[in-house]
């Protein structure tokens, strides 16, 4: 190969996730005539937000060493709170969303506890968590979509015809924000060197089980997030919302680069691979595939993803 | 390339090449015959290991052939060369630490997947080893990750022998375990040797080497420089062939043997210039000239106290144990392995819970106690572990990370946020400051060699400012360019008012750097030597002490 062949190979390889996502878009573009259009936009606008959070909090927890299997029904009990305070007791949207967060952020301190200091399996605890955090989100819910209806759609809703809804654009402020974190501050490299030696972290002055246990609670807090986003899309809030996020926030963290070995991973890798994982969800739907082949399709694309991962490692 | 008049020796290996980014193995010839022990040395880096590799499958040369018993001898991988009867004891240890001693053992002996595990047997095999290597007071049953480092090496080797290989390749076997535990080690070798046994023995312990082995090929640079018979070989006509021409380390074979150690030294030109010719120390020799003459330092004893250690008590060390350490002194801890020195260096930095005692550092008139790694950083301690590769290095990360991770205030703003130009500088200083070979501070740390590896250990406290350094094996499996390396500077940081513990196997290193030398034995503290009052025998009969009565007991 020339010397400009091989550099060109290294630029491909080297940011492949963007090529992959860039591959899928004309793929779809190609062979649906209605792919590029208001209707795909808005779909992905509304999915966005919510999955980018959670998998921004799965990214971090992944990179400390551990995992957080709950997020999807955290997700769920947090917009149960917010539908609950704001239609029962009337509560403005600033404080239900706040409730909502503290929600998560509590069920994240549970886990973190339990993982982190009591030094109980990981998988296991927020598997456990999974489902308490459902079965509360039912009680609260009284096992019914509660509707909350305009007060919380502003929040989804385009601001002043940009196009982009408030949540949008949290959602990409924090993807900023945390790779900022995780790159350029103290916190992000103690979160790289728990989840890459913890032994070597704790010589190093790092404390393990402090930064495992915060990473979780920020897991917790921004499925919480998720659920503010998830019920101002829907306008109400739904006990079944998130079932299985859990595993499309773990596909786009690894899709977007992040080892499930801990150390190493990306923010905006995982940003990308929302992307991956949405647009190929929406390009199938609208190509007529049907449910079950789109998740046989989306499994052989993490497979797909983690296969290339390890060849280029 | 002697062949011992007319007998097809056992292995050959013919025209061996082998290159990753540069080659590593440039046209490598080797002949051993059964029943000789062959010597591999070099320094890091000089393709050893990868020889090693090669022949037990677990690399694949890129050229050259090699010959078993006459036959073509081609490994795929480990199995391979298992089958052809190839053992090898790697310096990684291969140990699963999930698994029983015995368990261990056996997963190298059995021979298929679903042959039924007799654990009986397998725990008489064990413990038939155990007793062989040295180590009968373990029980076969243990689980292997409540070993120290030491006895687990010893298990290694163990599993090693317990394949009825006819080649025998040793990597580094020696570097954790003390004086009379390679000794044993020699002496099975040596069985292994007149019943037919062709042994490869890869060390940097060139006393050892000549000792126990009949030939030593040198390698420098991925090629054979020398094959010869031990007994026309010298320890440092082995250094000189080893380093490379424009190398530290051979002009300190060449320099004088009595190098003077000089508290204040403000004329031993060494920390100038890297041309001065008398770098420090016979010291990193083993047993070479290391009995340089080393005045004690100025106003030792009136040098302000900066560590003191009272009556320290853990899980693992049950005596309590008290002593002190001055400003500006290296303070050495001997003892044979187990003897509970790492677990002392363990507790005072406050990674084991303590039972009870204190730790108190008195640092610029204040007196503060510590209790935590944190704690104790903060007060200018750092710790460098035995085992780099489990809770040293960050391996998969890169070389800046590893220096700069105990220390990220300095590198970073009151907010938190890292800069990183300060980070790239601060780094570069130190890696420069102590010569650690990389190809950028970008590099990930499992591409450097072991040598590189500690030094940038070094690094990472030199970087927080540590002013009190708690050294563990400090120079455990690095090249003799490396050793000296760190010795000079541990010299130098001393003489800057930097106060340092240090343990190590290796009584000849503690003997050259350290001002005076505590003893542990059985994990109580028997003995206090000072400078130019002890000698080799009175520390290791010091070592011994504690184990003496139980002996008696038995015999």
């Amino acid at each position: 190969m020339t010397e400009s062949g091989t550099r060109a190979f290294r630029i491909l390889e080297e940011n492949l996730i963007f090529v992959s996502l860039l591959a899928i878009v004309v793929f779809f573009g190609l062979i649906s005539d209605s792919f590029f259009s208001l209707t795909t936009l808005s779909t992905l606008f509304n999915q966005l937000p919510a999955l980018t959070v959670v998998s921004i909090g799965m990214t971090l927890v992944l990179i400390s060493g551990g995992i957080d299997l709950s997020v999807g029904s955290v997700l769920a009990l947090s917009a149960g709170v917010i539908g609950a305070g704001m239609s029962l007791f009337g509560l403005p949207l600033p404080i239900a969303a706040c409730l909502g967060i503290l929600t998560g952020a509590l069920a994240g301190l549970a886990n973190g506890s339990l993982g982190a200091y009591l030094r109980l399996p990981i998988f296991i605890v927020t598997l456990g968590m999974l489902e308490v955090a459902r079965g509360l989100a039912y009680l609260v819910t009284d096992s019914q979509t509660v509707y909350i209806g305009a007060a919380v759609q502003t929040f989804a809703l385009p601001m002043g015809g940009s196009g982009i809804s408030a949540s949008i654009l949290t959602a990409l402020l924090l993807v900023v924000a945390f790779e900022f974190l995780l790159r350029s501050t103290v916190f992000g490299r103690q979160i790289v060197a728990v989840g890459s030696n913890e032994s070597a972290a704790e010589v190093s002055g790092i404390d393990p089980r402090r930064v495992r246990c915060t990473v979780l609670v920020v897991s917790g807090m921004l499925a919480g997030l998720g659920g503010l986003m998830n019920s101002a899309y829907l306008g109400s809030a739904d006990p079944n919302a998130g079932v299985g996020l859990e595993l499309s926030a773990i596909a786009a963290a690894v899709i977007g680069g992040t080892s499930l070995m801990g150390g190493r991973g990306s923010v905006m890798g995982a940003f990308v691979g929302v992307l991956i994982v949405s647009v190929l969800q929406i390009g199938l739907a609208q190509i007529g595939i049907t449910e079950p082949t789109k998740r046989v399709i989306t499994g052989g694309v993490i497979i797909l993803a983690v296969i290339l991962d390890r060849w280029r490692a | 390339m002697s062949t011992d008049g007319g007998l097809i020796p056992r292995i050959v290996a013919r025209g061996i090449c082998k290159s990753y980014a540069t080659p590593v193995l440039q046209d490598v010839d080797l002949d051993i015959p059964a029943g000789s022990i062959h010597g591999l040395v070099g320094e890091n880096g000089a393709g050893k290991s990868t020889l090693a590799k090669i022949l037990v499958g677990l690399e694949r040369a890129d050229s050259g052939s090699l010959l078993l018993d006459g036959q073509p001898y081609r490994p795929n991988n480990a199995a391979d060369s298992k089958n052809a009867g190839i053992a090898i004891c790697a310096q990684e240890l291969s140990l699963v630490d999930d698994l029983s001693i015995a368990e261990n053992i056996l997963l190298c002996t059995s021979t298929s997947g679903l042959s039924c595990i007799r654990r009986r047997s397998a725990n008489d095999t064990a413990a038939e080893l155990l007793d062989l290597v040295g180590l009968e007071q373990a029980e076969p049953r243990t689980r292997v990750g409540k070993l120290s480092l030491a006895e687990k090496q010893l298990v290694e080797i163990a599993k090693t022998l317990a394949t009825d290989a006819k080649v025998l390749l040793l990597d580094e076997p020696t570097s954790a375990l003390t004086a009379p535990q390679s000794e044993r080690l020699h002496a099975i070798l040596s069985d292994k040797a007149r019943a037919g046994v062709a042994v490869i023995y890869i060390s940097h312990r060139l006393g050892d080497v000549l000792t126990v082995c009949d030939h030593v090929t040198v390698l420098r640079d991925g090629k054979v420089r020398l094959t010869e018979e031990s007994a026309a070989l010298s320890e440092k006509l082995l250094i000189r062939q080893m380093a490379a021409p424009y190398s530290r380390t051979r002009r300190f074979a060449d320099a004088g043997r009595r190098v003077r150690l000089r508290p204040n030294h403000a004329d031993l030109p060494m920390e100038q210039s890297p041309r001065s010719q008398a770098p420090f120390g016979g010291c990193s020799m083993e047993g070479a000239d290391a009995d340089f003459d080393a005045p004690p330092r100025s106003g030792e004893s009136s040098a302000p106290v900066h560590l003191t250690v009272e009556n320290l008590r853990t899980h693992d060390l049950p005596h309590p144990i008290s002593f002190i350490c001055r400003r500006g002194e290296i303070l050495g801890i001997a003892g044979l392995a187990g003897s509970g020195r790492t677990e002392l260096l363990n507790a005072i930095f406050g990674l084991d819970k303590r039972l009870g005692g204190s730790v108190k550092i008195h640092l610029d008139g204040a007196t503060t106690e510590t209790r935590t790694p944190r704690q104790a950083i903060e007060c200018g301690v750092g710790l460098v572990t035995e085992d780099r590769s489990r809770d040293g290095v960050f391996t998969d990360l890169a070389l800046g990370f590893n220096v700069t991770v105990a220390g990220l205030g300095r590198i970073a703003d009151r907010t938190g946020r890292l800069i990183r130009s300060k980070e790239a500088s601060a780094v570069l200083e130190l890696v420069r400051t102590l010569r650690v070979r990389s190809n950028g501070i970008d590099q990930k740390m499992r591409e450097l060699s072991g040598g590189n590896q500690q030094k940038s250990m070094l690094a990472r406290w030199l970087h927080c400012g540590s002013r009190l350094l708690l050294l563990d094996e400090p120079t455990r499996g690095v090249d003799v360019g490396a050793k000296l390396a760190i010795h000079e500077e541990l010299v130098r940081l001393r003489d800057s008012g930097v106060s340092v513990v240090a343990v190590s196997s290796e009584l000849e290193e503690l003997q050259s750097l350290c001002d005076r030398i505590l003893v542990l034995s059985k994990r109580v503290l028997v003995a206090e030597f000072h400078r130019g009052d002890w000698s080799q025998q009175d520390i290791l009969a010091a070592a011994f002490s504690e184990y003496v009565e139980q002996e008696a007991e038995f015999s």
